[in-house]
């Protein structure tokens, strides 16, 4: 699946590989067995082999996957979470950022000395 | 997390004292700045006890930093709060640029406390203590004293108890504007990059102490390129 638009909602495809092209606006839960995100993306991301961000990307929120590839100047702004046999070793969307959907424009994914209080 | 009561393995007071802190150059390419880093290395070691432990960088994303962690197991959050903070306050000049004056004018409504405030309200995010460790490069010194105040409330929040801040400060305004990625467990590399925001002051040490007069216990490693780096215990 290529995206190279605007999307919103949830993409689930298991199997296959979601691709948002550099054009790519997405704000969604995406499920899938790979996912390249080239253009701007916001949501939960759950990819079963990899996720890649590539240079002049910026995501969102939570990213689950078995391994991930980030280029540089890619931004994101959120949690990674690696995954072993495709299951997430803890619950990614929970500590995600709470931030605001119009927020989301704004914001960018790139001697010894010793004191004691106690 | 608590170094005074944590029993340190017999090998890390040696290789902390035979690292000395303060940059080191790397002779196969000029380019490529490193600097040992004792603060980095004792954050990880108060981490250590943690399974799972939760870090957010404050910095922007690096493929290396982020294998780092998660080649560690734990689970790793980046925010760039520098560059969020310079598009908002982009954003800001060009919202009040358009608007039309009103009695109080632009500057009553453009304080650093005001602004941070408003910053605040979408920056920074998180559940009360989530993260079990901080990692705030080249930040702090480089907001207003009012800004960097607030921040410090709000990541002692996020921070769980126990939870650690690893923060670099300057001693004298630095020539260059660097991001930061880490090596290995007690290196990391600047990166060279576009000054993202100019360095607003240079801390005391009483005025850091201040900073995170929240925070029960601190240490800090000054280095010989005049980066202080503070390691802070909530």
């Amino acid at each position: 699946m290529y995206i190279d638009g605007e999307a919103q909602g949830k993409i689930t495809l298991a199997d296959s590989r979601v691709t948002i092209g550099p054009n790519g606006r997405v704000q969604a839960d995406i499920d899938a067995r790979e996912i390249i995100i080239g253009g701007v993306a916001q949501g939960n991301f759950k990819a079963k082999e990899s996720v890649r961000l590539i240079s002049s990307s910026s995501f969102e929120g939570s990213i689950v996957t078995s391994r991930i590839r980030i280029d540089e100047g890619s931004k994101l702004r959120g949690r990674i979470e690696m995954t072993r046999g495709g299951e997430s070793k803890g619950n990614a969307a929970a500590e995600r950022p709470a931030i605001p959907a119009e927020a989301y424009t704004a914001a960018v994914a790139s001697s010894e000395s010793e004191s004691s209080k106690q | 997390m608590n170094w005074m009561a944590k029993t340190r393995p017999s090998s890390a007071a040696p290789a902390a004292a035979q690292s000395k802190p303060g940059p080191t150059s790397v002779p196969a390419n000029a380019n490529l700045k490193v600097r040992t880093s004792n603060g980095l290395k004792e954050f990880l070691w108060l981490m250590s006890d943690v399974s799972h432990a939760r870090v957010l960088d404050l910095g922007p994303v690096w493929q290396a930093t982020v294998n780092f962690f998660l080649e560690k197991g734990y689970r790793i959050s980046t925010d760039d709060l520098l560059g969020t903070w310079r598009d908002f306050v982009s954003g800001e000049e060009e919202r009040l640029r358009a608007a039309p004056l009103t009695e109080e004018g632009y500057s009553a409504r453009l304080t650093a406390s005001s602004l941070a405030d408003k910053f605040l309200e979408n920056a920074l995010q998180y559940t009360e203590n989530s993260f079990h460790g901080v990692l705030a490069w080249d930040l702090l010194d480089y907001f207003d004293p009012a800004v960097s105040a607030r921040i410090m409330d709000r990541l002692f929040t996020i921070l769980h108890p126990g939870g650690a801040v690893l923060a670099l400060f300057h001693s004298r305004a630095p020539e260059r504007f660097h991001r930061y990625r880490i090596v290995d467990t007690q290196t990391v590399e600047l990166v060279s990059a576009p000054t993202l925001a100019v360095h607003a002051r240079v801390f005391q040490n009483r005025e850091i102490l201040e900073l995170f007069a929240k925070f029960r216990s601190s240490k800090t490693f000054v280095g010989r390129d005049q980066v202080r780096e503070g390691l802070f215990l909530k």
